[in-house]
């Protein structure tokens, strides 16, 4: 018996395969990149502006057009990719807008550390969440997704970043009252 | 707009300077200056290191 099954494990192998592009994604991730796809399609006869909130302690301290409404294009493609590169330095995260056949932006987010008290240092770590879907409406600013800090939970002397995997776009996230800093990236259609 | 003209130019030539772009567009001199200074203080585009080695990057890449 013992015999058999060692012959029948020999017949096994692993054969190597040609890896495809989208086994590199894991890897991308790991190594910081992020990216959120929308479909824009219904948005072709809009014109699409760039649009960014910030939020620091529960307080609205930015709402403004990332470039104006001068930049904003209407979309020769179907796609809208929100993207984060990796981490270059503990003050700035580079992001990007790219709206397929038409626009690729990329700017500049400043960070804000958080005070790991138990730990007596300072930490800066960001995530990210898609918005839920919610209905196109022209003139209003439409999130897509929200880049923020992880918080300190005295309770358990950790850092945390934890909730609901997507944020609500009235706001309402139960997320929302935890993160100390955040980004909403979202668009206007004109 | 004259900031849509005034891209292609430089993400063709990132090297170009202020003289090779106003001769490439029918507009006033300080258009261009003016144009450019409000590219870069809205993030645009940048102008990276010193008067001789000086190049555009372009943070607004716009497809033809």
């Amino acid at each position: 018996m013992l015999a058999f099954a060692t012959m029948t494990g020999l017949a096994q192998e692993i054969k190597v395969i040609e890896p495809s592009f989208n086994d590199y994604l894991a890897l991308f991730n790991a190594k910081g990149y992020m990216v959120y796809s929308f479909d824009v399609s219904q948005l072709k006869d809009c014109k699409i502006e760039m649009y960014l909130k910030e939020f620091c302690e529960g307080k609205e301290t930015r709402s403004n057009s990332v470039l104006g409404s001068a930049y904003a294009f209407e979309p020769k493609g179907n796609k809208l990719i929100i993207g984060f590169l990796p981490a270059e330095n503990d003050s700035t995260q580079k992001y990007c807008y790219s709206l397929e056949d038409t626009f690729t932006y990329t700017g500049s987010l400043s960070l804000k550390p958080v005070f790991w008290a138990s730990e007596n240092k300072w930490m800066t770590e960001y995530h990210t969440r898609p918005f839920e879907t919610s209905m196109i409406e022209k003139e209003r600013f439409i999130p897509l997704v929200l880049f923020g800090s992880i918080w300190y939970d005295e309770k358990f002397k950790i850092t945390r970043f934890c909730g609901e995997n997507t944020i609500k776009p009235n706001l309402s996230s139960n997320i929302l009252k935890f993160i100390p800093h955040y980004y909403i990236i979202g668009i206007i259609a004109h | 707009m004259i900031v849509l003209k005034i891209l292609p130019i430089i993400q063709k030539n990132k090297f170009a300077t202020y003289e090779e772009i106003f001769k490439q567009l029918d507009v006033e001199r300080t258009t261009v200056w003016k144009n450019l200074d409000a590219m870069k203080k809205k993030g645009v585009v940048n102008r990276v290191g010193g008067d001789k080695n000086a190049y555009w990057e372009v943070l607004l890449d716009i497809k033809d």
